[in-house]
């Protein structure tokens, strides 16, 4: 009886000692796969890498403005695709934004080495705010009103309301003010692969969107454009081609410019340009065309009818075998093809625009419009390699020379002809703003009644997850189609 | 820690010098027919001394010497044993009543049926070898209630995924555990040949032993142990089936490959064009870069195929006759074969016992070039070395080659594109040859006359034979036990549990191919050990038996992956090798480890044999939570009374009980998901990146704990001749640990909360019957029925919805898959058809459909499943099926809609009401009328729509068109055999055969759709990443039928 006693203590004594073990077992639950330690640097690089790229070289806008059409399947071009998700772009790009932002300036961490390591924290939060300003910019020119002053706070705002356009328009501008304001010139920058870490090519960059902004609002505010506009005029604008805000892609896959893949990667050639714009500029003899696009197989410069119910009868051929239309040119299907954000030909056709409507010198001013205009025509065939001979040619015919009854018609269509290819929402914006180039819908288009869309969808999960701040803003803003026009948009 | 375990088999020895004076009896107990019967009790007569046999009907007693023993067994008559010298051989009568049945519970541990508080199905490895049907959770569909089967097409070699009792937690994590031999591995790795039981464990009452991980059931699995026979003990058993697919889409074969229905007319250029092409100058063509069905009509006239541009094409500046390809599809798919070789040896004697079984499976499948070559090695092994002591082990090692598995879904270069994109007038045989001379590849969809290279889809034969992908997989899992009795009712014991796994898998995209060429390699390795240490005692006190037991649990996982893909193209076209890589590769390595601790014990009481009453507890310290939270506490508690010990007459009501349960169990989440870590994102050039995830992690989360309860009968009639099981359970699981899909504009797309109420409760009944039985001829069947009712009850507070799941096209509206508060889990919702209120559909005044958004076409849970099951023997023959249906629940088509879109499926030719050519002009009679009323006019529609508008376009992403109803019936499996006469096998030296001819999914007896077969949809799930609801297809493979033979021998 003892023995067996002795026997249950033993198991128990075991069963006890195993259980003792139990040591600290969370220890193990640090991720070895994953950095703990935020560098800014790097997500300041990751910010730019994800955001800009898709915002400038989406081929959607090309298509609204008939840049280009796609060939073989239509739809694109027919205003098929209503919802565009700006998902990706806040959990992604503005998140980190707005980490840098925080980790810059909370006292934690704003002098920890992973936050130094981006640079001084003034012009870390300065550059995060200039950015994403851009980003939301193209947000509330895309969507209208857009979850703005509640979003990005995680946990702390399950459901962000969506604010007024306006009211996006006006903190844009004052972040662009303030970050202009907060750049420290003596300070450094670090992990900025589009401005090269340089605070004067970031402040530039800053008074562009704003110029860009304020001209937005020519219709809605006149008042409040012209006042924005002069500010960032005053501020420092681009002044030269050297000055050119554009986002450089390279020779390697994980970087490389979209229509490279498209044609040479994907080997699709969905879209070439399009008849519209290689007809307007061959009446026009431009001399960038060779630049913009190939010439067909038989030698010829032949678009791509825009927004046919089908193809049928065009191809794009290869780069090697060209088809029957003309496919975008070299220069903006290489590999490492860069796509202009903002040249300095659109800020001298949006100074020669703010000349005519007189919100520089007060009143409509010919004079420096034509100025603006005629250095706008000049800077963009310097930009594409165009002899000056050849430009000035070009410039002198009579359709071209500046005419002040047509004014505005002629600097949108120089706009438009110089930002080819080059960040085409803004080109979208401008034709929403000023009905210029006058654009024929695509004659198969989904849209009812046929018409070119004047903003684009929110995306689903809008409706289902926020559903209440998604009601109202339909019920504010209009319904969520492509052809309600956003608050700026006037007719 | 480390000193005990070594403390341990001294201390062990030690005991065994304590006794005296006695004899030790060894010996086995089986049934008449030969097979052991496990667990017997064998007891000193006129004494309290008892010992339980093994799992193997082998024991071992100390007596006094010249003692009697009474060997007695649940469903046997008992005998009385008079110890002779050597091993006692022991046969026992059944008594044909099936009031006494053994099942295997959670950890193994054999039950009598009629003790348990919850329902247990098991089923026997001949019920799942049956058809021989490699797949185990195939083998169960229709077999145990309550279960869903999820179910691929064969032409991935199966893995399919069981759902049990619907969806039990809101992250929508649906697979069981699968517990062979007490090591959790998974299906796959499962020899259905080497079963010898299956246990499916349902409910928390049922599984809270086994931890968090049955929280959604466990299948418990013993495996076949060596056997005494007559004979040398060796079985050998070959099959030999072959596989076709079924069911394609009804395809039109009016209308071939374009956009539109003009021909094109090639014109000659001597210029630049070949000088063979003169020939094809005038020639008519289609535009064979559209990669849909709209072009002409077919005429029997001449036309220039794709091939006819190929220079190295025998056909080359050829045209030839239009015709129609009705079976180009099927064509394209081959016979598999499948031969599956088991050997086994088993061996049983004095203090040992011991098996050793090996299995040869050679298949190719249905897409060519795709094949499987597997091997299972299973070993184990009892000994007692001494009488107190039994060491036993089993080793279960499997090895599998996967060569070019066909991949499902939509946006990939998949066979299952077949339904979507395609060409109707393509003549498949013209297609083998994939290949030119000079390196280029071949395809139906071409640029055009002047362009021959692939436009949006490579040659399917060029997908088989070289974007070919393969892999390469050894498992390894086994246990090593030795448990020791400290007396008659004391046994402590300690097992080791091994399950290893290690995967290289590599895949390549050839260059000259659509794709960028590339090529991917996988290394995976995981191990599991798990260390437990036991104890219980099992004792009775007059009409009372007591079952104690008590386990301490540790266990260590580790997985480590590397992963590596060329970026940019390969260097040197065919050099498949990492180093190929144009640019910098994307490597990453993932090591994962994680720990749990437990202790865990439960007690039995049962009163004469008629009522049990069970309480488990168990505790686990998980690596995974927050330190502060990491322990938590569950278990359950069951009874069972078995009533008609009350009854004196049994003639009618055989055998009658009701049980109840109660559980609880907890659950931890995955490794590194509490603390906030960032994510390395790639390189600009030589700039890295670095972003913060999109799921916010969350360190102050607790365990998730969930509730059940369930209540059944268990009748049976007129000698057990009629069977009936009825169970009710009702499941609530609540402060689930989930992630929270949050809008993204917070910056997050996901949170990971502790929140959420969901709850199951449902009905399930079996109800059987031996129809026949009589000297010659037996014939039972058995039928079983499930409805489970699923609702999400709360989520986060100010949150009413969340997604499980979307899917749509970039610019369209998207189909989502809900988790809606006060609805079921599941809910399909999206882009519907306008109705007025008698829910007629509504169009428009050109007599297009007009939509709503968001509508709820209901959840993709079924609403019941269940199976019916027969075996009919007559003298040798004896002939089986089995069945199971599925009523209710959805699911999406992707196939169907681009099959329609793209101008493939049947109903987009042929004639309209009025008898003209639904693709011909609206303006001559053609179009499609879409049935509905007009919203204007409230008038029926007469407005004709353009087909190729209406399919093409206005149907695209109109989700309700393409949601489907997933009822179906299904015929699984049958099997009619013959055992083969002694006399007969005897020549071969054999003991006993048999030979039957076996058929698996040969009917799909009914679906709502038959076009896809809602038994075998498309599933993503893996190894790792089980199936959470397949809620629609994206590009699915065809279902498949096989039929073959089987013979067995035993030697």
């Amino acid at each position: 009886m003892k023995r067996t006693n002795n026997k249950y203590l033993l198991v128990v004594m075991i069963i006890t000692i195993v259980m003792a073990s139990c040591s600290k077992i969370g220890d193990i639950n640090f991720s070895p796969n994953s950095p703990s330690e935020p560098q800014t640097a790097l997500l300041i690089t990751n910010a730019q890498r994800q955001s800009i790229p898709g915002l400038i070289g989406s081929i959607t806008p090309r298509h609204y403005v008939q840049y280009t059409a796609d060939v073989i399947y239509t739809q694109g071009s027919r205003y098929f695709d209503k919802i565009f998700d700006y998902s990706a772009t806040y959990s992604g790009p503005l998140a980190d934004l707005a980490l840098i932002i925080k980790l810059n300036t909370d006292d934690a961490t704003k002098s920890q080495p992973y936050v130094l390591g981006g640079g001084t924290n003034a012009n870390q939060i300065a550059s995060s705010r200039v950015l994403k300003a851009f980003i939301l910019l193209n947000a509330t020119d895309r969507w209208g009103d857009i979850p703005y002053s509640e979003a990005l706070k995680g946990v702390g705002e399950l459901t962000p309301k969506f604010d007024k356009q306006q009211d996006v328009y006006n903190d844009i501008f004052k972040e662009l003010t303030e970050a202009t304001a907060q750049f420290d010139a003596a300070g450094t920058l670090k992990g900025d692969i589009l401005l090269g870490n340089s605070i004067p090519k970031w402040k530039k960059f800053a008074n562009t969107i704003k110029l860009v902004a304020a001209l937005h609002l020519s219709k809605i505010d006149a008042a409040l454009g012209k006042a924005k506009f002069n500010e960032a005029l005053a501020a420092g604008v681009l002044t030269s081609n050297a000055d050119n805000i554009k986002y450089s892609y390279l020779l390697e896959a994980a970087n490389e410019n979209p229509i490279y893949n498209n044609y040479e990667v994907a080997k699709r050639y969905d879209y070439a340009v399009s008849k519209y714009f290689i007809d307007t500029l061959t009446i026009s003899a431009d001399p960038r065309l060779p630049v913009y696009a190939d010439k067909t197989a038989t030698g010829t410069y032949e678009g791509m009818p825009y927004g046919l119910v089908a193809g049928t009868g065009y191809n794009s051929g290869t780069i090697a075998a060209p088809g029957n239309v003309s496919l975008i040119g070299k220069k903006f299907r290489e590999q490492n093809a860069p796509t202009d954000i903002y040249n300095y030909a659109g800020v001298l056709f949006a100074i020669a625009e703010a000349n005519k409507l007189g919100w520089i010198s007060g009143a409509p001013d010919d004079v420096a419009a034509k100025t603006a205009y005629d250095a706008g025509i000049a800077a963009s065939m310097s930009q594409h390699g165009i002899t000056s001979a050849a430009a000035t040619a070009y410039a002198a015919q009579p359709s071209i020379v500046y005419n002040p009854a047509n004014a505005i018609a002629q600097i949108i269509y120089q706009k438009y002809v110089a930002n080819f290819m080059a960040y085409s929402y803004e080109t979208w914006a401008d034709w929403r703003r000023t009905n210029f180039p006058a654009l024929v819908p695509a004659p198969g288009a989904y849209t009812s009644p046929k018409a070119i869309p004047r903003r684009q969808q929110y995306n689903s999960q809008e409706a289902s997850l926020n559903k209440e701040n998604y009601d109202a803003v339909v019920a504010r803003q209009g319904p969520d189609e492509l052809l309600t026009r956003i608050w700026w948009d006037k007719p | 820690m480390r000193k005990i375990v070594s403390l341990l088999p001294v201390l062990l020895l030690l005991c065994t010098f304590a006794f005296g004076q006695t004899r030790t009896v060894t010996g086995t107990v089986k049934s008449t027919n030969g097979g052991p019967i496990p667990f017997a009790t064998i007891t000193e007569n006129g004494t309290k001394n008892a010992v339980t046999a093994d799992a193997n009907g082998s024991f071992t007693i100390t007596i006094k010497t010249g003692s009697k023993l009474t060997i007695s067994s649940v469903g046997h008559e008992s005998f009385v044993l008079t110890p002779g010298e050597g091993s006692q051989a022991v046969s026992l009568k059944e008594t044909g009543n099936l009031s006494e049945v053994v099942v295997t519970t959670a950890l193994g541990v054999s039950r009598s049926k009629r003790s348990l508080g919850y329902a247990a199905q098991e089923l026997k490895g001949d019920e799942l070898t049956q058809t021989k049907q490699y797949d185990l959770n195939t083998a169960l569909a229709g077999k145990i209630s309550g279960i869903q089967v999820l179910g691929g097409s064969g032409a991935k070699f199966g893995t399919s995924t069981l759902r049990i009792r619907g969806i039990n937690s809101i992250s929508g994590s649906a697979a069981p555990i699968y517990v062979v031999d007490g090591v959790i591995t998974s299906a796959q790795n499962v020899n259905t040949d080497d079963v010898a039981t299956v246990t499916v464990l349902k409910g928390p009452a049922a599984t809270s032993l086994y931890g968090q991980r049955g929280e959604q059931g466990a299948v418990v699995i013993t495996t076949k142990k060596g056997t005494r026979s007559k004979g040398v003990g060796i079985e050998i058993n070959q099959s030999t089936t072959f596989e076709q697919i079924t069911g394609l889409p009804e395809y039109q074969n009016e209308y071939i490959g374009g956009y539109t229905q003009n021909w094109s007319h090639f014109t000659y250029n001597p210029a630049t064009d070949a000088p063979a092409l003169a020939a094809m100058n005038g020639a008519r063509y289609i535009d064979y870069s559209g990669d849909e069905s709209w072009g002409p009509r077919i005429d029997g006239l001449p036309y220039a195929p794709w091939y006819s541009w190929n220079k190295w094409d025998p056909d080359y500046a050829k045209q030839v006759p239009l015709v129609a390809h009705p079976d180009n599809v099927k064509d394209f798919y081959e016979t598999g074969a499948a031969y599956n070789t088991n050997i086994s040896i088993s061996k049983a004697g004095d203090g040992y016992n011991t098996r050793l079984s090996f299995t040869n499976i050679n298949r190719t499948g249905i897409t060519p070039n795709s094949k499987q070559k597997k091997n299972y090695i299973a070993y184990n092994i009892s000994v007692n070395p001494f009488s107190k002591l039994t060491i036993s082990s089993s080793v279960n090692a499997s090895f599998t080659k996967l060569n070019a598995v066909p991949d499902e879904g939509y946006s990939q270069q998949t066979i299952g594109s077949f339904n979507q994109w395609f060409h109707r007038d393509v003549d498949m045989k013209k297609l083998r040859n994939y290949k030119n001379p000079d390196g280029t590849f071949t395809s139906w969809n071409i640029g055009g006359p002047r362009n021959s290279a692939p436009k949006y889809w490579d040659n399917p034969y060029t997908e088989a034979y070289e974007n070919v992908n393969r892999s390469n997989n050894s498992t390894l899992f086994g246990n090593i036990n030795a448990t020791y009795s400290i007396t008659k009712q004391l046994k402590a014991g300690f097992n080791a549990q091994g399950n290893y796994g290690s995967t290289y898998s590599d895949g390549r995209v050839a260059s000259g191919t659509l794709v960028q060429a590339n090529f991917n390699t996988r290394h995976f390795r995981a191990r599991e050990n798990t260390y437990i240490w036991d104890a219980s005692y099992d004792n009775k006190f007059g009409d009372f038996s007591v079952k104690v037991a008590g386990y301490g649990e540790l266990r260590y996982q580790r997985s480590e992956e590397i992963t590596e893909s060329t970026v940019g193209g390969l260097t040197i076209p065919g050099y498949y090798n990492i180093a190929a890589s144009k640019d910098r590769p994307n490597v990453t390595n993932t090591l994962i480890e994680k720990q749990t601790k437990s202790i865990y014990g439960y007690t039995t009481i049962g009163f004469r044999n008629m009522l049990f009453v069970d309480v488990n507890l168990r505790n686990d310290w998980s690596s995974a939570l927050p330190v502060d939270n990491n322990s938590y506490l569950y278990g359950g508690a069951s009874a069972s009374f078995v009533f008609t010990e009350l009854f004196k007459n049994h003639n009618i009501l055989s055998f009658g009980r009701i049980r109840g349960s109660a559980g609880r169990v907890g659950s931890d989440v995955d490794a590194y998901s509490i603390h906030q870590v960032y994510t390395f994102n790639g390189f600009y050039g030589s700039t890295p990146s670095m972003t913060i995830p999109d799921r916010i992690p969350n360190e102050e989360l607790k365990p998730a704990i969930s509730h059940a309860y369930e209540a059944g009968a268990e009748l049976r009639f007129l000698k057990d001749r009629i069977r009936a099981d009825f169970n009710y359970y009702d499941r609530k699981v609540t402060d689930q640990i989930i992630s929270l899909t949050l809008p993204a504009t917070t910056g997050f797309s996901s949170a990971l909360v502790n929140a959420g109420e969901i709850r199951n409760h449902g009905i399930e009944i079996t109800l059987g019957g031996t129809i026949i039985k009589n000297k010659n001829i037996n014939w039972d069947a058995d039928f079983n029925f499930a409805k489970n009712d699923n609702q999400i009850n709360e989520l986060y507070p100010g949150i009413t919805n969340f997604l499980f799941g979307s899917f749509g096209f970039s610019g369209s509206p998207r189909i989502t898959a809900n988790r809606e508060v006060g609805k079921p889990f599941g809910t399909l919702i999206g882009l519907g058809f306008k109705r007025d209120v008698s829910g007629n559909i509504l169009v428009d005044n050109d007599g297009y459909p007009l939509t709503k958004d968001n509508v709820n076409f209901g959840s993709f849970l079924p609403d019941y499943t269940g199976g019916f099951t027969t075996m009919f023997n007559y003298k040798g023959f004896y002939a089986g099926f089995s069945m199971d249906f599925q009523v209710g629940g959805k699911y999406m088509s992707i196939t169907n809609m681009f099959n329609a879109g793209s101008g493939l499926a049947a109903e987009t030719a042929g004639l309209n009401e009025n008898g003209k050519p639904k693709r011909d002009d609206i303006s001559t009679g053609g179009g499609v009328l879409f049935n509905g009323i007009v919203e204007s006019t409230g008038k029926p529609n007469t407005t004709y729509v353009d087909a190729q508008d209406l399919y093409e376009n206005r149907l695209f992403s109109l989700w309700e068109n393409w949601v489907y109803d997933a009822t179906y019936v299904k015929l699984r499996e049958v099997s009619i055999g013959y055992n083969l006469p002694s006399k007969w096998v005897s020549k071969i030296g054999g003991q006993s055969g048999s030979f039957s001819i076996i058929a698996q999914n040969p009917w799909l007896i009914y679906a709502a759709s038959k076009k896809i077969d809602p038994s075998q949809l498309e599933d993503r799930a893996t190894a790792t990443t089980p199936s959470t609801g397949t809620w629609y297809e994206g590009g699915q493979l065809p279902a498949t039928k096989s039929l073959g033979f089987n013979l067995k021998i035993m030697f």
